[in-house]
């Protein structure tokens, strides 16, 4: 039996906008999970199915208007701040946009060790090692500027960034969908060797958010499908992609494009 | 110019030899760009000039304003003396040298400009970016603030307070201008951070550990210094405006000898009309005007450059 | 006999810029046969958008026409004055649907005021009967699947793939036989980008259009629509093929490598092959290399590619060709 990490309870965000005749919106709804040591767990839903805000929820950029999120059997907002990033990091979209360009890129890389991490004495080591798991060279990154360097690169960065905490758990926020193929498939091939962990590292739980069903299904062990707020079926990934039940995932794999299979189109 | 630069060049002039709507395009372009060099050395030459200006004031003859040359026992004989090679623009009704006083009135309204924008920005930088990134009551608190500052009309207020207020020192002026031009700038800024706050690279501080308003301080201000620079350079010529204003009416401080001080005394002497002592009130005119103008071509051409830094 | 629609001759065009010279797009060799659906594929910054833009004769500001043909029904898009490619063969002849053109339709405009707008900068002249007009042009967008409603509503009030269907039917509205696309379904759902492929086929099943130039980096959905594809690879095509091929025996080995880098779904089961990136990265076009473009990151290079471009050769069929010094033996 694999060891709980993370365990969401019936979460629900609202946003009410409006003074006088406000009007709700509803964002993810009485959402429920748990998410094992040791897997990725992939969240699949299309544009505004309310993904990024589960993500954002897990990473308290964001409050919950309902619901739990329990980290290891604990609330995470009774964790300090400090502790709970020590476990939990995230992974975003927009490589381009998760880099301050005012700095060079050492600039991020340092106030992990700076604001987070005192206790490191030798962090050239620190760094040294969490790039080459990226497969980066740290010669090429440091000293540059993030408009340098591509955004597969960038992506990569911020996964070492997030390294350096040796983290229990990565939300990854649609990390691959503004990056080309010939690099996404890399930083695809990481998040598994991160979850496998290696000899002297434990393995990391992962949840992979994609509006992508095949980098889902090439990723993860477990897939939830969301639609409109709500999680709509969730299970393995072979069982919910070869016999789906709701209607909903039905659909959505049959307008997948593969090139194992061609529409039959009128 | 580079090599590149040459090559790049020689293609647009081959190209400029066809006739279209792009190479005209391309031409504007061009002549745009040309325009830009020759602000660049406009900008150099009001720097140096004001520069001379600082060191001409602190070094004699030109270090007292208030010397009387031609010191004889009648006082009044040397007064309102023409444009000479002796006296370049002249004297005034105390026989004392225009020039000179004209170099301390332009060093002072420079002092005054810079240590009114100072404030102006600190005021509009702080209400900036502290909004957003503590949100909540305090968000509402500054934008309420800012909306209320903005409708303002300010130069009438500056007036009003400036006549009610009968201190006629220079930190009342300075502070009274302050307290009325920051409110624009407060808003952009504001606009600008209330972006900059969706980027990733917030949450990515956030998690390192950051505290919000360090976030605001270390992460967010930096991308926002160009506003923040353009910003002061308005406030800086539009601080000397105003308070050439408010001087030239006699509403404003008397301890600086100011542009707008020299201009109040021309209203008030009569030396427009009826007596035309023209080098006691063109100089200083011209001065104000070649001030401002060159602040705005400044702030213009800066915004250009940042526009095309982030293309 | 099949008609060649669109022939592109070593077709060059580079941005010119204070950030100098791009060579976007850099001798393009291609032709596209009546009847076809021809995808052009390739990773973000290889020159797809640039070579659409240039197909359609006028490019966008900053890229510039450097070289080469576009004959478009033989007649060539360089050689003939803007007025007449402004209105006989935009629109008429050849329509193009730019990327991410849903957002550009005007927010405060209903789509019927949008469209009698562009009819005039067309014709010339207000449409005399506007009822008419716009009968027919309602008639033209049942075909594509949208109401009538859909008229009467701005475009904040239709969803991204209603406007897309929109902007495509504004295209064809005067029935262009060839049709590009730049990107269409990148910004959609996977329904919605199901449903505007079947409104693509649709189209040229009834005969508003006959040949569609379909750009995408996302090579599933090429498969989906196209017959024929060409990769391309830094401002040059590598390989031109079925869509068949590429995908089942791609032979240039950039195209190898993209299609075992590309995650898909399948749908027999769990993905069983381990995906493998292209280590590198593309050149910078700034400073193109003299040789093979892809030398630095390719696997199987020989001694030759470093100083040569390779030409096109012919392993397959006749109308196969792939630029890899690889298949010099092979056949000229």
């Amino acid at each position: 039996m694999k060891k709980e990490i993370l365990k969401i309870q019936n979460l629900t965000k609202k946003y009410t906008s409006g003074l006088i005749r406000t009007k709700e919106t509803i964002a993810v709804e009485n959402a429920s999970f748990k998410l094992y040591s040791g897997e990725i767990l992939s969240l699949v839903g299309e544009s505004g199915s309310g993904k990024t805000t589960i993500a954002n929820l897990i990473l308290r950029f964001i409050q919950p208007t309902e619901g739990e999120i329990f980290y290891e059997g604990k609330e995470i907002h009774d964790i300090p701040t400090k502790d709970y990033y020590k476990n939990v990091q995230g992974i975003f979209q927009d490589p381009y946009s998760s880099f301050n360009y005012f700095y060079r890129i050492d600039h991020m890389l340092n106030q992990v060790f700076k604001y987070s991490l005192k206790g490191i004495t030798n962090k050239r080591k620190a760094l040294e090692s969490a790039l080459s798991i990226v497969g980066l060279n740290t010669d090429d990154i440091l000293g540059r500027f993030p408009h340098q360097i591509s955004g597969g690169q960038l992506q990569r960065v911020l996964i070492a960034r997030a390294l350096l905490f040796k983290p229990k758990l990565i939300i990854a926020d649609e990390p691959t969908s503004m990056i080309d193929s010939s690099s996404r498939a890399d930083i695809l091939n990481l998040f598994k060797e991160l979850k496998e962990g290696t000899t002297n590292t434990e393995g990391i739980s992962i949840i992979f958010i994609s509006h992508d069903i095949g980098q889902a299904q090439y990723i993860s062990e477990r897939v939830l499908i969301m639609k409109e707020g709500s999680i709509v079926e969730q299970g393995l990934t072979e069982e919910v992609f070869l016999n789906p039940d709701h209607p909903y995932t039905k659909n959505l794999l049959a307008c997948c494009p593969s090139i194992y299979r061609k529409w039959e189109l009128d | 110019m580079t090599k590149e630069m040459q090559i790049e060049l020689k293609n647009q002039e081959e190209l400029g030899k066809k006739v279209g709507i792009k190479e005209i395009i391309k031409e504007k372009y061009h002549a745009a760009m040309d325009r830009y060099k020759r602000q660049i050395i406009l900008i150099t030459v009001f720097f140096i000039v004001v520069l001379i200006i600082v060191i001409l004031t602190l070094i004699p003859p030109f270090n007292d304003p208030d010397k009387r040359y031609w010191v004889t026992p009648d006082v009044l004989l040397d007064n309102y003396a023409e444009p000479s090679l002796k006296h370049l623009l002249g004297t005034d009704q105390l026989g004392r040298d225009h020039l000179t006083r004209l170099f301390h009135a332009v060093r002072n309204s420079l002092a005054f400009g810079l240590i009114t924008g100072l404030i102006c920005t600190g005021i509009a930088v702080f209400l900036g970016v502290i909004g957003p990134f503590k949100g909540g009551a305090v968000d509402a608190t500054t934008s309420f603030i800012t909306n209320i500052a903005l409708v303002f009309p300010s130069y009438a207020f500056i007036i009003l307070i400036s006549t009610i207020l009968q201190i006629r020192e220079w930190w009342v002026t300075m502070l009274v201008i302050a307290l009325f031009s920051w409110p624009w700038a407060a808003r952009s800024i504001r606009s600008q951070v209330l972006t900059l706050k969706e980027r990733n690279f917030i949450k990515v501080s956030k998690m390192s550990a950051l505290k919000d308003m360090r976030v605001a301080f270390t992460e967010v201000l930096p991308n926002v210094l160009p506003y923040i620079l353009l910003a002061f350079i308005m406030f800086l010529g539009g601080a000397i405006i105003a308070e050439a204003g408010i001087a030239m009416i006699g509403l404003g401080q008397q301890n600086w000898l100011t542009l707008g001080l020299l201009l109040n005394q021309a209203v008030d002497y009569g030396w427009i009309f009826p007596s035309f002592s023209y080098w006691l009130w063109l100089p200083p005119g011209i001065c104000l005007i070649l001030i401002v103008l060159s602040f705005f071509i400044i702030q213009s051409s800066l915004s250009r450059t940042f526009e095309q830094r982030k293309v | 006999m099949t008609e060649e629609v669109i022939k592109i001759e070593d077709l060059k065009g580079y941005y010119r810029g204070s950030f100098g010279i791009v060579h976007a797009v850099d001798g393009v060799l291609l032709s596209v046969n009546k009847g076809d659906i021809m995808g052009i594929a390739g990773e973000s910054g290889c020159g797809k958008t640039s070579l659409a833009e240039l197909i359609t004769g006028r490019p966008i500001q900053l890229l510039q026409h450097e070289g080469g043909q576009v004959y478009v029904n033989d007649l060539s898009m360089y050689g003939v004055d803007d007025e007449v490619i402004r209105k006989e063969i935009l629109c008429k002849v050849m329509g193009y649907v730019p990327q991410a053109s849903q957002n550009s339709l005007n927010p405060v405009k209903k789509i019927r005021n949008f469209i009698l707008d562009a009819m005039r900068e067309r014709v010339g002249t207000k449409p005399k009967n506007k009822e008419k007009v716009l009968n027919q042009v309602a008639e033209h967008f049942k075909k594509l699947g949208l109401e009538k409603s859909v008229m009467d509503k701005y475009p904040h009030e239709l969803s991204g793939g209603m406007k897309q269907r929109v902007v495509v039917g504004i295209s064809t509205l005067w029935n262009p036989l060839i049709l590009i696309v730049d990107e269409p379904t990148s910004a959609l759902d996977v329904t919605t980008q199901k449903l505007l492929i079947e409104t693509f086929i649709h189209l040229k099943k009834i005969g508003i259009v006959e040949t569609i130039l379909f750009i995408s980096h996302d090579i599933p959905v090429l498969a989906q629509i196209c017959n024929k594809c060409v990769i391309m690879y830094a401002g040059r095509i590598v390989e031109k093929a079925s869509m068949d091929d590429i995908i089942n025996n791609p032979q240039h080995p950039y195209t190898k490598m993209l299609m075992f880098s590309i995650a898909c779904f399948n749908p027999d089961g769990s993905a069983e092959t381990k995906l493998e990136g292209i280590p590198g990265i593309p050149p910078d076009l700034k400073n193109p290399p003299k040789g093979c473009r892809f030398y630095p990151r390719c696997s199987s290079r020989l001694e030759k590619c470093k100083e040569n471009y390779p030409p096109f050769f012919i392993p397959r069929t006749e109308s196969n060709p792939v630029a890899c010094w690889l298949y010099e033996e092979v056949g000229d």
